[in-house]
Parts: structure tokens; C-alpha cells; sequence
């Protein structure tokens, strides 16, 4: 009886969508955007862009399993996996965890860079960045962040008029630091390491457009030692506002003691 | 998150998924929504409207770059040495913390306070807040037109003009000194020159108005200081300022109103008079224009055409009539002249800035519309003058949680325990 057992070279076979990855950067752009492109803009990179769908078949020839989709599609599939997924868990609450903006953002990047030749990655990381400082995305992405529970635990013998002034100070921090979108940023990578390991394959490794606190600090124009001691001291400024917070029941304790 | 005494623990004392910060809402998408949303196929409408998109944020994303620096040949540029040092983000946390606090309770004091005196004065005090911290932001807001570009860079040419006049040091003993008296002295030079024009006296009159102007110009008295008594008092020397001056000017022609009338010349004497009241019309209101939130200061072209108009016209009467006002020459009539104009200049400026609020409130009505952007103030820097419109729809919606989802408490105690 005939076993069908996979010869090595089809074990090694990954999806198209990934197999792409193999390509130039430059290249994945034009299969993704190229119908993006006006008649006249197609007509000048025609070359270009038939040189990276030969390129990308054998790519795909070789290292992919059977694709279901033309190239362009797979392409535009590698930047939804690695480009726009990774990102939503990180700024998806700037976009109210809708992905339509970043992958809009995505085709956007790669056109320009077809267009202009601006590297891809930093057309996209501007464009997120200008999503990002829009002051009502960001009073919304704060609102959906302070959410994390320890922000919420309150002492039991807190007054109403500390826990109103307190909250009123974590609102004033959120809604005014500087480095907010940096900050809510790396809390999101932290919550989520496995969107990071993902994206560590050596395929992908260079290639992913994850917004990192490195590039929000070159947009925030600091270096980004600078970034992790600004977000490392604000954290302190949460838990000195909690503390402060605490100091009512401990004094509540201490007046109790007395007492007694 | 390192918050000291902040965990949150099960009653059994096991760590819950809340306490390590999962939160049930994680913006994650289902796998259908994955599915859904990785669509990768494009039809025409998606192709156009990229293709729109493209064009209009092309401009904008290049000057992101440019701004981070990622450009090549603007890297020079967006570099600067000491960025970081002067960029101590949390130093001016504690400031921003109080100012919005401080802002929030303004907001509320204008909107909700019952003395319609403390509502007028909290929208004051907001708009001047408002003001310095928006002072120096680029703001997103269309360019004047070509001759206001223009009128501007004249004004701010007549103020270098008269800066380099000025003898004064702005932190010289002597100018502490002068500052509280010199706009009574001024106001008594040309209250003096007034009494004596309509006396007939012209040649004094003209020696007394010329020592005036030329003393303001050369001493140009400092900034006054809000000193304890002064704010104690309520006394704001601005104002006492602007009075002075104002008045002064005021004063001038309404003494040469009275010497024309007195030599006969009555046509002249009431267009003199017209002339002064318009122009302190003019500018109460465009003084009262602040209280409404437009900050319009006086323009510098205004002060050098009135200085040299009414010194210039009494200085010609004097050289023509040496006593009295009879037969002066027309010249006389160039100083109510010239302050007719820029009385009209002043009302010209006032609705020029009052329109480009209302056009900016529109939009912003517009823009609240289609969303809920309310704009809690919309502030314009434009040069010479701040537009600033505050309007508010309600309380800007907290970050915090204002109502407690249903069956949970809106505190959550935590034991001390477990700290």
C-alpha cells in the first residue's frame, strides 16, 4: 500500500502570504499597490513591476504551498499579517479597532514608496504616527487603556473627593504626557508578546511594519533612551498617584490605632 | 505596569486574568472578523479612493518626515543638538496636570456660574490661558491674505522704528520708577496742551504736545507689573494705560475743537469733534473686543500716525497762527483726518477678526455635524492678534468611566492586605 509521506522539500513549503516575505520589500510593494498606481504611474513602473511578479512566481514556486489567490492578493495578505494584524493590537484603539484605516495606510505606504521611493516602513510608520497624534484618537485610545485594572483598584476607606481628585489626575496624565502614544504603545507590546515573537522569524524579521517605541521616538524627535526614561518616570507618576491615594487609608489606620 | 499597592487578587488569594491586566475587551478581532477584514481583493471604488487619498495627505506625511528627520536632505534641518535636553517631558507634566485642571474649572466657572460678572471674567482669564499655551504652536489655520501679510510687516516695522527710539532699559532702575508716573504725566502734558489750545496759546500748546510724543517715544515705559496692591485693589494698569493714551489723544483734538470754535471756524470745530469721538469710539471697541475673546492690541502704524498727525497738524497752526486758531491753515484739519481713518481702520481690523471667527466657528460646526468634535475652543494665532472662540457643548467626556457598567460597583476595594 502507497503511504503518502511528504518528501523534505514539501515540508518546508509555508504559505504563499509568508513565502512572499522572501521577496524585496520594494518588490512586495509593487505587487501589492501596483493597481493602486494612476495609467500613467503603472506605465512607468511597468518594468518594475513584471521584473517582481517573476520574481515573487518563483518564489512562490519554490518555497509556497499551492496559492488560492493571484500574486497581488497575496501580497496585499502579507502586509494585512504582518503589517496591519500587528499593528491593531498596538494602536488599534487609536483606530477604534478598526482595521480599514491601517490598511488603507498600508496600500498608501506602498504606493508612495513606488511613487517616491520612501522606503515603505517609514511612509507607514508617518502615516500611523499622524493618525495617532489626532487628539481625539488619542483621548479615545486613553479612555480604552486606562481600563487596565490596577488603575481601578481603589482602598477601601478612600474618600469620595480623593478617588474624584485622583481620577481626575490619571485623566489629566493620560490626556496631557507627551509620550502617551509611545507609552500605550509599549503597554500594548507588553500584554501581547506573542504578536512580537511572530514577527521574529527570520523571513519576516526586517520586513514587519510593527510601529516599536525606537521608531516612536524618532517621530517624537528624541532619542530612544530618552522615550524609555520619560515613560519609565510617568509610570512612577501612576503609582505616586496611587500612592497618594493609599496614603488615605493608612492614615485612616493609623488615626484608628490612636484611638483605640 | 509597576504600581505599588495597586493588585488586585481573587478572594481565594490566586491571581485573577484582571489582575495581570487582560482585559475581556482586548481589541483583537474574532477569527471571522480576521477573515473578513484580511480581504485582500480590491475593486474600483477601493482603487479610486486611494488614489484620492494619496493625493491629499501626500503633502502632509512629507512634512512628518521631513519633521522626524527620515527625509535625506532634511535630516540636517529636523536635527537639533540639544532636543533632548530641553525636551524634560515629565518636569512639565505637573504643570500640564494643573493647568487642565485649572482650565476644566474655568470652563465651568464661564459656563455655569451664576454671576454674569465671574462668567465674563472666567471667559477672560480662559482665553488669555488659552493664548499662551497655544503662543508659538503652528495652527493648522489658512493663511491671511497678501495685504494683511503686508500691513503686518509695515506694523512690525514702525515697532522696531520706535524701539530704536527708546533710551530706556526695560530693567533700569530709573525706568521702575518712571513706568507708574509716566502715564499721568503724559495724560497732564496733554491735557495742559489741550486747555491751552482752546485758550488760543497754540505755539505753547505745540511745545507742550511735541514734549509729550517725544517723551513717550524716548522713555517708552516697561510692561506695568501686577504688583499685591495692584491686584488687591483690582487696579489694572493696561487699562489705566490704554485710558491715558486714548484719552490724551482725545483731549488734543477736542482743545483744538474748542480753539477752532473760538476763532469763528465752527464747520472745522465740529468735524475736529466728530473726528475725536469717532476715534475713541473706534477703539473702546476695539478694547471691548477683548472681552468677547478677540485679543487685538493696538497697532503700532495707528500710534506713529496719530503721534505725528496731531503733533504735525498743531505744530503747522502753530507756525501759521501764532495766536489763535482763526486763521490757521487748513493743515489743521489733516490731525481729526487722519484719526477718522484709523478709527475706521480700527472697526475694519475688529470685524476682519470678528469674521474669521465666525467662519471658523462654522466649520467647526460643520465638522461637529458629521462626528461629536465639539471643539472645546478653537484658538488662531494670527500674527498681530488671537482669535479665540470658546465653545462648549458639554463636559469633555472623562477618561474614566462617569458610570459604572450595570451590576458592578464604580469602586472596586482592594484588601490592604494585599499590598
Amino acid at each position: 500500500m502507497a503511504v503518502d509521506t511528504p518528501t523534505r522539500r514539501q515540508t518546508e513549503r509555508v504559505a504563499p502570504e509568508l513565502a512572499v516575505a522572501k521577496l524585496d520589500l520594494r518588490d512586495i510593494a509593487l505587487l501589492a499597490a501596483y493597481e493602486v498606481l494612476t495609467e500613467a504611474e503603472q506605465h512607468a513602473h511597468r518594468v518594475q513591476y513584471r521584473r517582481a511578479l517573476a520574481s515573487g512566481q518563483r518564489i512562490v514556486d519554490e518555497h509556497a504551498t499551492a496559492p488560492d489567490r493571484p500574486l497581488p492578493e497575496v501580497a496585499r495578505l502579507f502586509f494585512s499579517f504582518t503589517w496591519v494584524f500587528p499593528n491593531l493590537g498596538l494602536a488599534g484603539p487609536f483606530f477604534a479597532g478598526d482595521t480599514g484605516l491601517l490598511k488603507d495606510a498600508v496600500l498608501l505606504a506602498a504606493r508612495e514608496a513606488i511613487v517616491s521611493g520612501v522606503p515603505v516602513r517609514q511612509d507607514f510608520h508617518a502615516r500611523l504616527w499622524d493618525h495617532i497624534c489626532d487628539p481625539d484618537r488619542r483621548a479615545e485610545a486613553a479612555r480604552f487603556y486606562v481600563r487596565h485594572k490596577p488603575l481601578h483598584s481603589f482602598p477601601p476607606s478612600a474618600e469620595r473627593e480623593a478617588i474624584e481628585r485622583y481620577c481626575g489626575r490619571i485623566d489629566a496624565l493620560m490626556a496631557t504626557a507627551e509620550c502617551m502614544p509611545a507609552l500605550l504603545a509599549t503597554w500594548a507590546i507588553e500584554r501581547n508578546p506573542d504578536r512580537l515573537r511572530d514577527l521574529s522569524r527570520n523571513d519576516v524579521k526586517d520586513k514587519h511594519g510593527l510601529f516599536e517605541q525606537r521608531h516612536m521616538a524618532t517621530f517624537l524627535g528624541m532619542t530612544p533612551n530618552t522615550l524609555t526614561q520619560s515613560l519609565r518616570r510617568l509610570r512612577l507618576r501612576f503609582g505616586e498617584e496611587m500612592r497618594l491615594l493609599w496614603q488615605v487609608e493608612k492614615t485612616d489606620d493609623y488615626d484608628g490605632e490612636q484611638e483605640s | 505596569m509597576d504600581l505599588p499597592h495597586a493588585t488586585s487578587a481573587g478572594r481565594d488569594g490566586t491571581e485573577t486574568a484582571e489582575s495581570t491586566g487582560d482585559q475581556a475587551d482586548d481589541p483583537l478581532p474574532n477569527a471571522y472578523a480576521w477573515r473578513r477584514q484580511a480581504d485582500p481583493r480590491l475593486d474600483a471604488r477601493d482603487v479610486a479612493r486611494l488614489q484620492a487619498a494619496a493625493g491629499q495627505s501626500r503633502e502632509r506625511i512629507a512634512q512628518r518626515l521631513a519633521a522626524a528627520g527620515l527625509v535625506p536632505e532634511a535630516r540636517e534641518a529636523a536635527r537639533v543638538p540639544d532636543l533632548d535636553a530641553r525636551r524634560d517631558l515629565d518636569a512639565g507634566l505637573d504643570v500640564d496636570v494643573d493647568t487642565l485642571q485649572r482650565i476644566d474649572e474655568l470652563h465651568a466657572r464661564r459656563m455655569r456660574s451664576a454671576s454674569p460678572r465671574e462668567r465674563q471674567h472666567a471667559t477672560t482669564v480662559l482665553a488669555e490661558a488659552l493664548h499662551r499655551i497655544v503662543d508659538g504652536y503652528q495652527v493648522g489655520d489658512p493663511p491671511p491674505s497678501r495685504l494683511v501679510r503686508r500691513l503686518r510687516s509695515v506694523d512690525e516695522r514702525v515697532r522696531r522704528a520706535y524701539a530704536r527710539l527708546t533710551v530706556f532699559d526695560d530693567h533700569a532702575p530709573v525706568a521702575a520708577r518712571w513706568e507708574p508716573v509716566s502715564r499721568w504725566v503724559l495724560l497732564a502734558l496733554a491735557a495742559a496742551g489741550a486747555i491751552l489750545l482752546a485758550g488760543g496759546y497754540v505755539v505753547v500748546a505745540a511745545i507742550l504736545i511735541g514734549t509729550r510724543v517725544t517723551l513717550a517715544a524716548v522713555t517708552a515705559p516697561p510692561a506695568p507689573s501686577v504688583s499685591t496692591w495692584r491686584r488687591l485693589i483690582g487696579y489694572n494698569p493696561d487699562w489705566a494705560s490704554s485710558v491715558c493714551s486714548h484719552g490724551a489723544d482725545a483731549l488734543i483734538l477736542a482743545g483744538l475743537a474748542a480753539g477752532l470754535h473760538a476763532s469763528g471756524r465752527s464747520a472745522w470745530a465740529a468735524l475736529t469733534m466728530a473726528a475725536a469721538l469717532f476715534g475713541l469710539l473706534a477703539t473702546v471697541s476695539r478694547i471691548a473686543a477683548r472681552e468677547q475673546g478677540l485679543r487685538l492690541p493696538r497697532l503700532w502704524i495707528e500710534r506713529a500716525a496719530k503721534d505725528v498727525a496731531l503733533t504735525g497738524a498743531v505744530v503747522a497752526a502753530a507756525v501759521t497762527a501764532s495766536r489763535g486758531l482763526g486763521s490757521a491753515s487748513p493743515l489743521t484739519l489733516v490731525a481729526p483726518g487722519v484719526v477718522a481713518a484709523m478709527g475706521i481702520v480700527e472697526l475694519t481690523r475688529t470685524a476682519y477678526y470678528a469674521r474669521r471667527r465666525r467662519r471658523l466657528l462654522s466649520r467647526a460646526a460643520a465638522s461637529g455635524g458629521t462626528g461629536d468634535l465639539v471643539p472645546n475652543a478653537i484658538v488662531v494665532t494670527t500674527g498681530d492678534a488671537i482669535v479665540v472662540n470658546l465653545r462648549r457643548s458639554g463636559s469633555r467626556p472623562g477618561i474614566f468611566p462617569d458610570q459604572p457598567p450595570a451590576g458592578r460597583p464604580r469602586l472596586r476595594a482592594v484588601p490592604a492586605s494585599s499590598e
